[in-house]
């Protein structure tokens, strides 16, 4: 930097010339990060130079962690500086724990100056800023390869760390508050395997089924040695196992007025179901999904009701129209049932049971045949 | 020919496209990375030094290429040696059967490369084959009509059937037509490429329908609502035209007589044309037979194939129903159908159950009988079906029910749920007493072919004989987790068991006519072989929740239609069916 400086020169007799004299730069600290600062955290510092001669100078930054009281060593703070620089900005990280190993609870910061012809800024800026306890970090998440729905399991995950304490100090605890008709649940613990590449963080696990519909919530506090916690939610709409929906079938069923003209022996058969649970064809290595069931019955002329036919639980029945005299009109009949459904909600006189949830969804066909 | 898939898979577009029998794929991509796979040999069989050699195919692809590969067999890893320099082929060691797959990954390109994956079949040495039909159903919701195809099953190794492409088809709207205008009427098409495949419509009040068919000739059957309208089938239909025409046909006339030689009232007459080893025949209307036993129905004749007169006579009459068949009948002339058969009064027969009357018993006395009864003119044979129904009175006794001088069959229905069946021969006159002894129990164990208990697996109960003369509904059972299923049958039925296992662990295994008696302590269901597949709508979009059935291309009748293996497909159109293993040599 250029010395700015006016000369005084005696130019004749009587007359003489001085150098103004050079004068100290002040200085400043700003911090422009957050007020309050946790063990781990970044504190961004900001120094105020200002030289009355308008010269530059020289910035040195200088940080030291301590605590409230002195430590072993006898001291207050650390004599070994965790972080030095010279630039206007100063963007330091909180250490964990001071020399000694005991956790930081402050960090003195030194800022001094000198410009360029010299002159040491007086007196050299001190900040002390309190550090706090790091909060543990908590993550939720939910899983259900079945959807929300009363009975089911849901896997719930909390993944969390702490930037001070380390994971493996933290506590997790998890508390269910249920719907207000306030249904049954259980909550046990999921084995979850541990992440070699993120050792900051450990997942816990848990199952709920939930016994009911309605929102749940399920509430999860994660606390560090210190009793610092954090808190986080987890919002569950739980919804009612829906009915079976009749997918496909054969033969046709006829529209209304019609009959189905059954010549020969017929396989009447529902090869697909649709259901958020019980399934047909079932699936398979699923220990919650199940297979739906079937009922079938018939109604023949002259018949006071509508006959269940017994062992018929199947997807498929063999009709052999031999077993009736030509032109009688036969009403067959499939009804499908999951766990939750094992009965349909319709009355018997009508030929399908729609769900009313569910446009296009029917439990219940009913093929009108005419034996030929 | 071996059932082989080769796959081309493209990178770019997001699917794999697979060709049959080593027909090559269309390598497509537009602007983005343009890659394939081949497989060399394209019809492996594995052995302990077959090799499979994979190279890939990149083309238009600026960069320097690094090529990352994966490979499995029937979904487990495996490995593979490189065979290039550059990595753009490796070879895997083809030891055991099954379907082998390879991804690949090609990175360092200029323009981003999709995974690209192939698959092909590694058949086992000496493999038998079968051959099974391959139905595709798509849900009701789905506007396309079904698929069947003729899949080569070959033994002792899984198999990919690699695409199954469902045609959306084309939307028909034709009228049935009669002489009167639009008729009523149900609407069967069958294509003629695959028979299987049916669409069933129904002609409303105007003759009109709508259905979404096959683009290509079908034989449509039509069986009119409408009185005086004689059903019809159609060979050759095209869907591109919009009419079918039906008229009242032939008048076929006759009289039915009792073995008295009086007329039988009341009694229904309906024949079928056409008939054959796998086409049951075209029906004519359906006629009631007067109170001097005439009638006349109206059909369309002239179709290659029997005649079958059916005649079933009304309860009262307690006759058993008639069946005629002709190879060559006359019907310009009046047929003349009469009964001959000896009868016995069942009266005072008594139904006991461990020495008890059983009051109130219902019977359905049934039976297969043999000529019943002659037609004329012409040659016929005939044949005949017992089913008449008695009620027990209070003390269980019959009162004076006539059946056929044969031998028969009591179904006695004790109460709910509660059968047995008594066999007797008539022909000596009534039986003084038929016992109706308690559902028997019994007890078995579902095994796969290594012996391992099958829980799960299911076993229906099909009645045959008696029981199904009468009309008895069959059992659908479930095994436990330890394979055992334990149940009653009827005491003196018999049933088919049906075995399968909804797990595809196994294949399916069907016992005939076996009674409680005789039901072994276990089966063994044999071995299953896995087909899998994925299912595409108009070869593009992954169809999700389709039927996809397994079913007997031999069968005929209602067997047919039964599955031997069933499942549906996932969100990515994919599906996996259980075949029975035809084995090796």
């Amino acid at each position: 930097m250029k010395l700015l400086a006016a000369t005084v020169a005696v130019l004749g007799s009587g007359c003489f010339y001085f150098d103004p004299i050079n004068q100290r730069p002040s200085i400043g600290i700003h911090q422009s990060s957050s007020d309050t600062v946790h063990r781990g955290d970044v504190v961004v510092l900001e120094a105020r130079y200002n030289d009355p001669d308008g010269t530059g100078g020289t910035l040195r930054w200088a940080a030291f962690a301590c605590t409230q009281v002195s430590d072993a060593s006898g001291s207050i703070c650390d004599g070994q500086q965790f972080f030095t620089g010279t630039d206007p900005t100063a963007a330091l990280v909180v250490p964990l724990r001071r020399a000694s190993g005991v956790p930081v609870e402050a960090v003195r910061v030194v800022l001094a100056a000198s410009d360029d012809r010299g002159a040491a800024a007086n007196p050299t800026q001190e900040l002390v800023i309190p550090v706090s306890d790091a909060s543990p970090t908590l993550e939720l998440r939910k899983v259900s390869r079945h959807g929300y729905v009363a009975g089911i399991p849901i896997d719930l995950f909390g993944k969390y760390g702490d930037a001070d304490d380390g994971p493996a100090r933290v506590a997790l605890a998890w508390q269910v508050f249920t719907p207000s008709t306030q249904p049954d649940y259980t909550l046990v613990d999921l084995a979850v395997p541990v992440d070699a590449n993120d050792p900051a963080h450990v997942t816990a696990g848990k199952t709920l089924t939930p016994q009911g519909i309605g929102e749940w919530d399920v509430q999860v506090t994660a606390t560090d040695p210190v009793g610092v916690a954090s808190l986080q939610h987890l919002a569950i709409t739980v919804a009612a196992d829906r009915p079976p929906c009749l997918a496909q079938w054969q033969p046709s069923v006829p529209p209304a007025g019609a009959t189905y003209p059954v010549t020969q022996r017929t396989l009447f058969q529902v090869p697909l179901v649709d259901d958020d649970l019980d399934v047909y064809p079932p699936a398979h290595g699923d220990p919650v999904l199940g297979t739906a069931t079937f009922a079938w019955s018939i109604l023949v002329p002259g018949a006071p009701a509508r006959e269940r036919l017994v062992g018929a639980t199947g997807n498929a029945l063999d009709f052999d129209p031999a077993a009736f005299s030509p032109g009688n009109i036969v009403e067959l009949r499939v009804e499908a049932f999951d766990r939750s459904h094992p009965t349909t909600a319709c009355d018997d006189s009508l030929p399908t049971c729609p769900v009313v949830s569910q446009p296009g969804c029917t439990q219940r066909l009913t093929w009108r045949l005419e034996i030929r | 020919m071996r059932l082989a898939v080769l796959a081309i898979a493209l990178a770019g577009c997001g699917l794999n496209a697979s060709g049959l029998d080593g027909s090559p794929g269309d390598a497509g991509g537009g602007d983005s990375c343009r890659a394939a796979l081949s497989f060399d040999p394209p019809i492996p069989i594995a052995g302990p030094a077959t090799t499979l050699r994979v190279a890939s195919q990149v083309t238009d692809v600026p960069g320097v290429l690094e090529y990352h590969w994966q490979a499995w067999l029937d979904g487990a890893p495996i490995g593979f040696t490189p065979a290039q320099a550059d990595g753009s082929q490796i070879v895997i060691l083809a030891s055991a059967p099954g379907v082998y797959r390879v991804d690949l990954d090609i990175t360092g390109a200029a323009v981003p490369c999709s995974t690209v994956t192939a698959s092909i079949n590694v058949g086992a040495p000496g493999a038998h084959s079968a051959v099974m039909r391959l139905r595709v159903v798509p849900a009701a919701s789905v506007a396309a009509p079904p698929l069947e195809r003729l899949v080569e099953v070959d033994g002792g190794s899984n198999a990919s059937l690699g695409i199954v492409a469902l045609d959306r088809g084309t939307l028909a709207t034709a009228q049935v037509v009669g002489q009167g205008g639009g008729a009523p009427a149900y609407v069967r098409f069958s294509p003629d490429g695959a028979p299987g495949a049916v669409v069933e419509a129904f002609a409303d009040a105007s003759g009109n329908l709508s259905a979404r068919l096959r683009p290509e000739p079908h034989t449509v059957t039509i069986i009119p609502s409408a009185a005086g309208i004689a059903p019809r089938r159609i060979p050759g239909w095209s869907p591109a035209s919009h009419q079918l025409a039906v008229d009242a046909g032939a008048a076929i006339t006759g009289t039915v007589r009792d073995p008295a030689n009086a007329a039988v009232a009341g009694a229904k007459v309906q024949l079928r044309l056409g008939r054959s080893a796998t086409f049951d025949g075209v029906p004519s209307t359906l006629a009631t037979t007067a109170a001097d036993g005439s009638f006349t129905v109206r059909a369309v004749t002239g179709i290659a194939g029997d005649v079958v007169v059916e005649v079933t006579p009304a309860a009262a009459s307690e006759l058993p129903r008639l069946l005629a068949t002709s190879t060559a009948p006359d019907l310009s002339a009046p047929l003349v159908i009469k009964y001959s058969l000896g009868r016995t009064s069942l009266a005072g027969t008594r139904i006991l159950r461990q020495g008890s009357p059983v009051p109130g018993a219902k019977l359905m006395v049934v039976g297969a009988l043999g000529a019943v009864g002659s037609v004329t003119p012409g040659t016929w044979a005939t044949t005949g079906e017992a089913r008449i129904a008695i009620t027990a009175d209070a003390a269980g006794k019959l009162p004076g029910a006539l059946v056929p001088a044969a031998a028969l069959s009591a179904v006695i229905t004790v109460g709910a749920g509660d059968l047995a069946v008594a066999a007797f021969d008539a022909t000596a006159g009534p039986p003084a007493s038929l016992d109706a002894p308690a559902m028997q129990p019994f007890t078995t164990v579902a095994l796969d072919p290594g012996g391992v208990v099958l829980g799960g697996a299911v076993l229906e109960l099909a009645p045959t004989g008696a029981l199904e003369l009468a009309g008895v509904p069959g059992g659908h059972l479930v095994a436990g987790p330890s394979g055992t299923v334990t149940s009653a049958l009827v005491a003196g039925g018999r049933y088919d068991l049906r075995f399968r296992d909804p797990g595809g662990r196994a294949a399916p295994l069907v016992v005939a006519a076996r009674g409680a008696a005789s039901v072994a302590a276990s089966y063994h269901l044999p071995a299953a072989v896995t087909l899998t597949g994925t299912v595409l709508l108009d070869g593009m979009q992954p169809l999700a929740g389709a039927a996809v059935q397994l079913l007997c291309e031999a069968c005929t009748g209602v067997e047919r239609d039964r599955a031997i293996s069933e499942s549906s497909t996932d969100a990515a159109g994919r599906f996996a069916l259980a075949a029975p293993d035809p084995g090796t040599m």
